[in-house]
């Protein structure tokens, strides 16, 4: 993003384009009025709270437990997309097969299908009865209604992100590096290991990120598969409504503000990660 | 000589081929696994007792219902967002002022706050326990288990979707042309309406068609606010929650289909939008 | 070590005419050997078949003699500098130049004497720690040398090293390379698209026009004696003066020259004049000669450049050093006489 807003000349306020104090107020207010004054609220709320009652909230059992099990299950999936995600970029943006385009499309359905349907969907293929859970029971593997089952409920939300960040950074990769290598008698294992995965690794950690702070919030795809069982299967969102619909809002807004610091601390370290990444990929 | 078609097939650049058939094979896996087979099962499950059944499910008053308040729904935020996010990637791109990083990060910030939580905020603000909740109450205006909870939800949530998929457009793009025509004499709208929008008319499309998906589609945050109130604040999402947890299979997946298909026609779009737009947005 | 290249021809898929269409030559051992074209003439092609960067569809390649069409480009043991230069970007200079050795499992501390002594070859001592996005182009083009040379390459292949760096630094690393050489005496090949680079640098020039080899010489016999109309027009400036063959003479605009061996009356010629060969002198002086009009004077420097207008409307492009033409005391407007100190003949393929 860096690179692009060097190129653009610069209109400084006042510049020629009209339109510069209607395009502002309406933005800052519209800002304002849907994303700002709501998420106040939160902060403020948070802030009548009492130490204890706060402390207390945030650090019962149950809230370590669905910590514990969101932060693990999350790490979980972004590191599967961030192993198996590099190697579906490496497929779309070097070889041509049949199919591919299809391929290529697919990698956003997590993006575009709504989350309920990807849960009941997930939850029925992985079921013990499910397509493919039948076959997994049988190895006394079990997905739905357990932990593992929240890993691959993430997995598939984070699953664009990685493949996203990556694919871009592959296909704009100069072949010459690569030929430049076997020259100097690399083999191609080598190559990809010592030139093509050090370019690929601000985005694929970016990529990580993204993923990983995605599935940290994800609330639909996951409360069908997982069971919801406290202190097992229960993600921090989860406990969050669970709360609420105890009219805990006390609870559910202590809990909620850990959530959006997460966020928070998450989001910078992928702002400082994309502009790692586009420092990385000008020449 | 430096056509990057002719040296990925510089032999220095090829793997073997079983290497290349393992690598597709993988990839193929994983997203099959993951992705093609539950998109399968959605379409197997619903038309599992034929298209009688399938159709009964879609054409349940309680969904139509759903469908309707759905459509209301992404009709207002769509509209919005794309207003907005228009006046936003037209702010950040073409003007240079203090505070211009900080604004193009708080636009993404919804995007970055756990749909629970996007639905959490608005409770706190219009909940009977809330913030406005007593003037509320006292004027008789209900926003939480309401239909404009679930538009405001709705809204945040899919907030920053446009501006997004504009801002590093019109950046690219730059602002040449749009001075240009100033000095052909036209007026600030004109040159909105005349240069600046048909250049990214395919931007725009893109990103509110990922809107709009994410608007049907919207789940956790309406969830929260809208109570579950039957034929009244009840999405399209949560229909299919609730016929699933009525163990009403067949209806919950019938439902879930038609969800997948707008799903299915959003890619779409999206691979006609990119290749028009020329490149990857 | 020499490299010979035997009757190579790559054809790519979508091509009107193959990249490169039975190319052969043989590069001398320690000389370097400029492979010379306008862009697409297939000298790229060429190196990179070399390099092993592309399969041939026909032909050889010898690297000393040893045939090596089918060796891959990690054991042909050559050093190529890429257009672009191609630096790994996320290693230092030291990385950058110690790959090589470190792909072939050279112990750190050899590999760091080596890289030492090749940052000094290459004048880079210090920068070893820097990143590539830290250096100027100039820097960077050296880094990509001294990579290229880190492994003690059999030859060292050049893939128009100079193209994107500014005219100063361009003419700065010329000299800079050629003094390389002198140390190094590795057999180098060099592609570029210009003459003077070519003609500077090598001992030997291949030129090359639509993926064929048109002439194999030195410098000095491409220039002097251009083995064909491309070879002629393509490598200095030269003026073109069209006529027929009469009487055993070329007439060509007025100008009668000695008509190239065996051709009949009648052929079709045209002669390359490059402009330092035209001698002009008072018209007054030289009544019988054959006269022209100076119709535009444009000095460069203490170069001339003369534009004469023949009688035949033929135009003559003349260059001469600004001090000879103040002894003739000529200036624009003025009648001269010309003649032809050196010119090359050619007949017309379809003269009719």
């Amino acid at each position: 993003m860096q690179a692009a807003l060097r190129s653009v000349p610069l209109v400084r306020r006042g510049g020629v384009l009209p339109g510069y104090g209607l395009a502002l107020g309406f933005t800052v207010l519209y800002l304002g009025l849907l994303v700002l004054l709501p998420l106040g609220a939160l902060v403020l709320k948070a802030s009548t709270l009492s130490w204890e009652g706060f402390v207390a909230a945030v650090t019962g059992p149950r809230a370590l437990a669905a910590y514990r099990l969101s932060f693990g299950a999350s790490l979980v999936g972004a590191v599967v997309n961030a192993v198996f995600g590099p190697v579906v970029a490496w497929v779309l943006a070097r070889y041509d097969f049949p199919g591919k385009a299809v391929l290529d499309a697919l990698v956003d359905l997590p993006f575009a299908l709504p989350t309920s349907v990807a849960g009941i969907a997930l939850t029925a293929v992985y079921s013990q009865n499910g397509w493919l859970g039948q076959h997994l029971t049988k190895w006394g593997i079990q997905v739905a209604f357990a932990p593992a089952g929240v890993a691959m409920a993430l997995t598939f939300v984070g699953l664009p992100f990685v493949v996203r960040s990556v694919q871009p950074v592959l296909e704009d990769l100069d072949p010459r590096l690569e030929e430049a290598a076997a020259v100097l008698g690399a083999g191609r294992l080598r190559t990809v290991a010592w030139v093509v995965l050090p370019a690929l690794f601000p985005a694929l950690l970016t990529g990580f990120a993204l993923s990983f702070a995605r599935a940290l919030g994800e609330y639909g795809s996951v409360v069908f598969i997982s069971g919801n069982m406290p202190l097992r299967t229960e993600i921090v969102p989860l406990l969050i409504v669970t709360r609420l619909e105890q009219y805990d809002y006390a609870g559910a807004t202590a809990i909620g503000v850990v959530m959006l610091g997460a966020s928070f601390m998450l989001l910078l370290a992928i702002n400082a990660l994309q502009a790692w990444a586009l420092r990385g990929r000008k020449r | 000589m430096s056509g990057a078609a002719m040296s990925r097939a510089s032999p220095a650049l090829r793997e073997p081929l079983w290497v290349r058939v393992l690598l597709i094979g993988v990839a193929v896996g994983f997203l099959g696994l993951l992705v093609v087979v539950p998109l399968g099962l959605v379409f197997h499950e619903a038309l599992s007792r034929g298209i009688g059944p399938w159709l009964d499910a879609v054409r349940d008053e309680e969904t139509l219902s759903a469908i309707r308040l759905t459509l209301l729904t992404a009709c207002i935020s769509v509209t919005a967002n794309a207003v907005f996010g228009v006046t936003a990637a037209w702010l950040i791109a073409r003007y240079d002022f203090v505070g211009r990083g900080v604004l193009s990060t708080l636009i993404d910030l919804p995007f970055s706050v756990s749909p629970v939580l996007s639905g959490l905020i608005f409770v706190l603000l219009f909940g009977r326990q809330g913030l406005l909740g007593p003037w509320l109450d006292a004027h008789d205006v209900k926003v939480i288990f309401a239909v404009p909870g679930v538009v405001l939800a709705t809204t945040f949530v899919t907030f920053p979707f446009v501006a997004k998929e504009l801002l590093p457009l019109m950046q690219a793009q730059g602002s040449h042309e749009e001075e240009a025509a100033l000095t052909l004499g036209a007026n600030g709208w004109q040159v909105f309406l005349g240069v600046t929008l048909p250049r990214v008319k395919w931007g725009l499309l893109y990103g509110i068609i990922l809107c709009n998906a994410r608007a049907m589609g919207e789940f956790g945050a309406v969830s929260v606010v809208s109570g579950h109130v039957r034929g009244l604040t009840n999405t399209v999402p949560l229909h299919v929650e609730i016929l699933y947890n009525e163990y009403n299979y067949v209806g919950a997946f019938a439902v879930a289909s038609l969800l997948s298909l707008l799903a299915l026609v959003t890619l779409g779009v999206k691979k006609v939008a990119e290749r028009r737009q020329g490149g990857r947005p | 070590m020499s490299v010979t290249v035997e009757h190579l021809t790559k054809r790519f898929a979508g091509g009107s005419h193959p990249a490169a269409e039975d190319v052969s030559f043989h590069a001398p051992a320690g000389a370097v050997t400029a492979l010379l074209g306008p862009s697409g003439s297939g000298k790229t092609t060429v190196l990179r078949a070399i390099a092993g960067l592309e399969e041939a569809d026909a032909g050889r390649v010898r690297i000393g003699g040893e045939d090596c069409t089918r060796v891959p480009p990690q054991r042909r043991e050559v050093g190529f500098v890429f257009q672009g230069y191609a630096l790994f970007e996320h290693l230092t200079v030291r990385g950058n130049v110690g790959f090589g050795l470190r792909v072939r499992g050279v112990a750190r501390k050899e590999r760091d004497a080596r890289v030492d002594e090749l940052l000094e070859l290459v004048q880079l001592q210090g920068y070893g720690e820097r990143y590539p996005s830290q250096l100027s182009g100039g820097q960077r083009q050296r880094v990509a040398f001294a990579r290229a040379l880190a492994t003690r390459p059999r030859v060292l292949l050049l893939d128009e090293p100079f193209a994107a760096l500014d005219t100063r630094v361009r003419v700065e690393l010329r000299a800079w390379l050629r003094e390389l050489h002198e140390r190094t005496h590795v057999t180098t090949l060099l592609v570029t698209h210009d003459q003077e680079e070519a003609l500077e640098l090598s001992q030997q020039v291949v030129v090359m026009h639509e993926g064929r080899v048109r002439q194999v010489g030195t410098p000095l016999d491409v220039y002097d004696r251009p083995a064909t109309p491309f070879v002629a027009s393509f490598i200095g400036n030269a003026n073109v003066l069209r006529g027929r063959v009469e009487g055993g003479r070329a007439a060509l605009g007025g100008l009668s020259l000695e008509a190239p061996g065996g051709a009949p009356d009648g052929a079709r010629v045209h002669a390359f004049v490059r402009p330092h060969e035209v001698r002009i002198a008072r018209a007054v002086e030289e009544p019988a000669g054959v006269h022209a009009v100076i119709a535009a004077l444009t000095r460069v420097g203490d170069l001339v450049k003369l534009s004469l207008q023949l009688a035949s409307r033929d135009t003559l492009m003349v260059h001469m050093a600004h001090t000879e033409l103040e002894a003739l005391g000529l200036s624009q407007g003025e009648r001269v006489s010309v003649g032809i100190r050196n010119a090359r003949l050619f007949v017309e393929e379809h003269a009719g």
